[in-house]
């Protein structure tokens, strides 16, 4: 189990990290060129060693052996043969056989013969033997060829060796130093990554550059090696496909699974096609076909493959587009267009196998194909250099927290490039818990996982559970980790700040509703206490009165006469304080009717329109009150002449507008009746405004009603 | 006269019932809500239906609702509507449907026997009472058209009194004038605010406190 490191953020790690990206790629320059070098020069040496060959069996022709050793000598030698049979030039050259041949006719024929089979330029070379001659032209793979002839001691062709050399007498083609370049260059990115990308040990680099490497088998006088040659440069194909499947690494669709695993596979069968393809020359697994038709045949089939392959990593690109970031898209291009090209050559080199060789389209789609295998690891390595260089995922990350901060797991695993990325929380500043709020420790991971805490100061605020390799990333860990802590503290921040607004919003419902049930408690403990006895200690008195009257006791009647004047004038006390503390004809009758009867007890005239259909009896509280102190400061302050109440209800917001001509300086001050009526208002969620000036006074209440 | 009383507070229902029974009106029956009210109004038949406005269970206006439903079932009865306080919109509603035999009263009426007895009497006899409270706020209420600048102090001192209910004698008694002073100020009135004249009270009350909310800013 991995103990976990505090990743910390470290603002001054950019130099070093520049350092290391200049670092990694001039080590992988070096272990390219030297991978280049080294081949061309084992090549080279095993050039020299066929030459010296070559002389030997010169010499051998010219001591008089027997011709028939000599050709077992060869045949041993080489170790391999392709029988040109009599019968396939006597077809051709009919007249000639019948006569014989001499030396300069024989080489003639073998002209005529050797172009006819497409096997270039044939070199004259043994005027001095006239019973053993030899071809040295290029071959179909750039490999230069030997072609001993048998002669019968009466003169007659008995049979024609076709055999590849597996030594070229020069440097090597131009088709091996393209794939030895591919090779060297596999191996300097796979070096420049191996300090450079954490999750991504450069097997399949190593890989691609060893297959590219067995080129040089092809230099070796030994058949295993040689037949290694052959097959394993077939596999680069493999690593490309894969390595160009890969772009990014978001996870593909199924369907793209499905399609890349196609592509695999028929990449993954050019090397047993190749093999199959091994007729006539020295190999270990013998001639599996023995026509020339089925040897182009299989060669078509492979190229063909291998243009499939390249189709459906092209498409599978072009699907990976639109989900691709911005910042992939040139690489996911470049991908794509490797692919196409490497497509169209390998379709061009079926074709030509398919209907015969030497046109020139032929050679040209297939210098395109290897140009476009040697991009690969250029395509790779630029991808490698520009992202180190810019972090766009990091770039990317920060933007995708700002605009949609509760979406971490898609932008970490992005910046990142893990999608297995996992996001944890905790809720208590201890346990990390997972998305199903199971608590996730160390102790709970499969071994390539590893888990790092977030921290804010010294406190927890969440994790992540990622692949272990990022650890060598540290740089990009930590980057990320700083960029989720504070996308995390904001969110917590917001939280905190929203849920303590929700609370000041809620205890000041809660005060101003305690103040209205308080209010309303002590309008009903008087309508039902001291009105009610007033009331009836008043006709009491008046029955007192009265019955002083009949007595004759006038002054005692008058007595009790004042007393009831006072008792009505206590209560039409009473009534207009306790009328204020509670709208009950807004409860009975609704807001408009509410406002109706404020304007009538206005001693402004009043205009009232009042549209409130729908709105929820809090709210409609509120704009009461509103309307009662809008009323109440125009009468006691605007001197204006006329007023109007307007409420209406516009996009689910009640709108409410006292307004006035009067000169009012009115302003929402400190212990005011504008400022209590503010308290309700905002307590409502809404707002309150005073717009006052010497043309009027307007006071608007906006509330809105979900 | 039979009247039957129906207030939540027993300090009122019993301070009134002390107050009628001195003036020789007979309470048939009290109550403290409006349950069993209609049926006991059917039995006893009273001249009059006195109820507070707010009672039981909601104290809001289930006294309105009472002597509304009351008026429309038993017809010719006299139904007076007590409230703590004077909403003009409930003197318009419950006059909506006539104001023959309707009242609508402040309670501290009560405390002024003379006048409370007579508003009873106007009630009962199927004329209005409609509280002097509500008139004033009607005639009060600021009119930007000023229509009832066209009446003299007077003619509006007795527009009020029309409102509230008084037959032309009341007025004249009233304003301490001969009836047919009153008389002559009515049908000014009248003809000044454009108003049918109807000897009817009950109609000219209605027609009255109608045109005043009418002409409302």
């Amino acid at each position: 189990m991995r103990t976990e490191e505090r990743c910390r953020i470290s603002c001054d790690n950019r130099p070093v990290e520049q350092f290391r990206v200049r670092f990694s790629l001039a080590l992988g320059l070096i272990a390219a060129v030297a991978a280049v070098t080294g081949a061309l020069w084992i090549g080279n040496a095993q050039h020299g060693l066929a030459v010296a060959e070559l002389v030997r069996v010169e010499s051998l022709v010219d001591d008089g052996t027997p011709l028939a050793d000599h050709m077992r000598w060869v045949f041993d030698l080489l170790g391999r043969r392709r029988v040109i049979t009599e019968a396939d030039l006597s077809d051709r050259f009919e007249p000639s056989f019948a006569a014989g041949f001499t030396a300069d006719e024989l080489n003639d024929v073998l002209d005529a013969v050797f172009n006819e089979l497409g096997l270039v330029t044939f070199v004259r070379y043994a005027d001095h033997s006239p019973t053993f001659a030899r071809a040295i032209g290029v071959g179909e793979f750039g490999v230069p060829m030997l072609v001993p002839i048998e002669v019968a001691p009466d003169g007659m062709i008995a049979s024609w060796v076709l055999t590849e050399l597996p030594s070229p007498p020069r440097l090597p083609g131009w088709e091996s130093t393209l794939v030895l370049l591919a090779g060297g260059l596999f191996i300097g990115v796979g070096v420049a990554t191996l300090r450079s990308r954490p999750r991504r040990t450069p097997r399949v680099e190593l890989l691609g550059a060893g297959a590219a490497f067995s080129t040089v088998l092809l230099f070796s006088s030994s058949t295993l090696a040689y037949t290694l040659g052959r097959v394993l440069p077939a596999t680069t194909i493999v690593v490309a496909v894969w390595l160009l499947l890969r772009p990014s690494r978001h996870p593909l669709r199924p369907w793209a699974v499905g399609v890349g695993a196609v592509a695999v596979t028929a990449a993954a069968v050019t090397p047993l096609t190749r093999a199959a393809a091994l007729i006539g020359h020295p190999n270990v697994i013998g001639s599996i076909v023995d026509s020339d038709i089925a040897y182009r045949a299989l060669l078509a089939g492979s190229e063909a493959l291998i243009a499939l392959a390249m189709v459906l990593v092209a498409v599978i690109g072009a699907a990976e587009l639109r989900h691709a970031s911005r910042s992939r898209h040139a690489s996911v291009w470049f991908g794509i267009v490797v692919a196409s090209v490497w497509a169209i050559s390998a379709g061009g080199s079926s074709l030509d196998y398919s209907l015969g060789h030497g046109s020139w389209a032929g050679g040209s789609l297939r210098a395109a194909g290897l140009s476009s295998l040697a991009l690969v690891p250029v395509v790779v390595g630029l991808r490698l250099f520009t992202a180190r260089w810019d972090r766009p995922e990091l770039a990317g990350l920060v933007v995708d927290l700002g605009s949609a901060p509760g979406e971490l797991q898609p932008a970490v695993a992005t910046a990142l490039e893990d999608p297995s990325v996992q996001v944890l929380h905790t809720l208590d500043g201890e346990r990390l818990l997972d998305e199903g709020g199971r608590a996730v420790t160390e102790a709970d991971l499969v071994p390539d996982r590893s888990l790092t805490r977030i921290q804010s100061g010294e406190r927890l605020i969440g994790g992540l559970v990622h692949d272990a390799a990022l650890r060598q990333d540290a740089a990009r860990l930590t980057a990320v980790v700083a960029a989720i802590g504070l996308a995390l503290d904001v969110n917590r921040l917001n939280t905190e700040v929203t849920a303590q607004l929700d609370e000041v919003q809620a205890s000041r419902r809660r005060i101003i509703e305690a103040g209205d049930a308080a209010r309303q408690r002590v309008e009903r403990d008087l309508h039902d206490g001291a009105q009610q006895r007033l009331v009836a200690v008043g006709m009491d008195l008046q029955r007192a009165k009265r019955q002083a009257e009949t007595k004759g006791e006038y002054e005692l009647a008058e007595l009790l006469d004042s007393a009831t004047s006072d008792v009505r004038r206590a209560l039409d006390e009473i009534r207009l304080v306790s009328r204020g503390f509670h709208p009950s004809l807004l409860a009975e009758r609704g807001l408009g009717a509410a406002v109706e009867a404020l304007a009538e007890r206005s001693p402004v005239p009043v205009r009232t329109e009042v549209a409130s259909a729908g709105v929820p009896a809090a709210i409609e509280k509120t704009a009461y009150y509103v309307v009662a102190e809008g009323l109440t400061n125009v009468a006691k302050h605007a001197r204006a002449a006329e007023a109007s109440v307007r409420i209406a209800l516009e996009d689910g917001t009640l709108q409410v507008v006292v307004s006035d001509d009067g000169a009012g300086e009115a302003a929402i001050r400190p212990g005011s009746g504008l400022q209590g009526l503010e308290d309700r208002v905002v307590a409502e969620g809404g707002r309150l405004t005073v717009q006052s000036g010497p043309a009027g006074t307007t006071l608007t209440a906006v509330i809105p009603c979900e | 006269m039979r009247v039957i009383l129906v207030d939540d507070s027993a300090l009122i229902r019993d301070g009134l019932a002390r107050v009628l029974a001195d003036e020789s009106v007979e309470v048939a029956a009290t109550f403290s809500d409006a349950e069993g009210v209609l049926a006991a109004v059917r039995k006893l038949e009273p001249d009059v239906l006195v109820v507070d406005i707010r009672m039981p269970p909601d104290f809001q206006t289930e006294g309105l609702e009472l002597a509304l439903e009351v008026r429309r079932e038993v017809a010719g009865i006299g139904i007076l509507v007590l409230s703590q306080h004077i909403e003009t919109r409930y003197a318009v509603e419950l006059i909506s449907e006539g104001a023959a035999g309707v009242g609508y009263l402040l309670k501290d009426r009560v405390t002024n026997i003379d006048a409370f007895l007579d508003a009873l009497n106007r009630v009962a006899s199927g004329g209005s009472a409609i509280d002097p409270t509500v008139v004033s706020m009607l005639i009060r209420r600021p009119r930007k058209l000023g229509v009832l600048d066209r009446l003299t102090d007077r003619e509006r001192e007795v527009l009020a009194l029309m409102a509230e209910g008084h037959s032309n004698a009341g007025i004249a008694d009233q304003l301490i004038v001969n009836q047919r002073t009153a008389e002559t100020h009515v049908s000014n009135i009248l003809m000044k605010l454009d108003l049918p004249p109807d000897s009817a009270v009950d109609r000219r009350v209605s027609a009255v406190v109608m045109w005043l909310r009418s002409q409302e800013a």
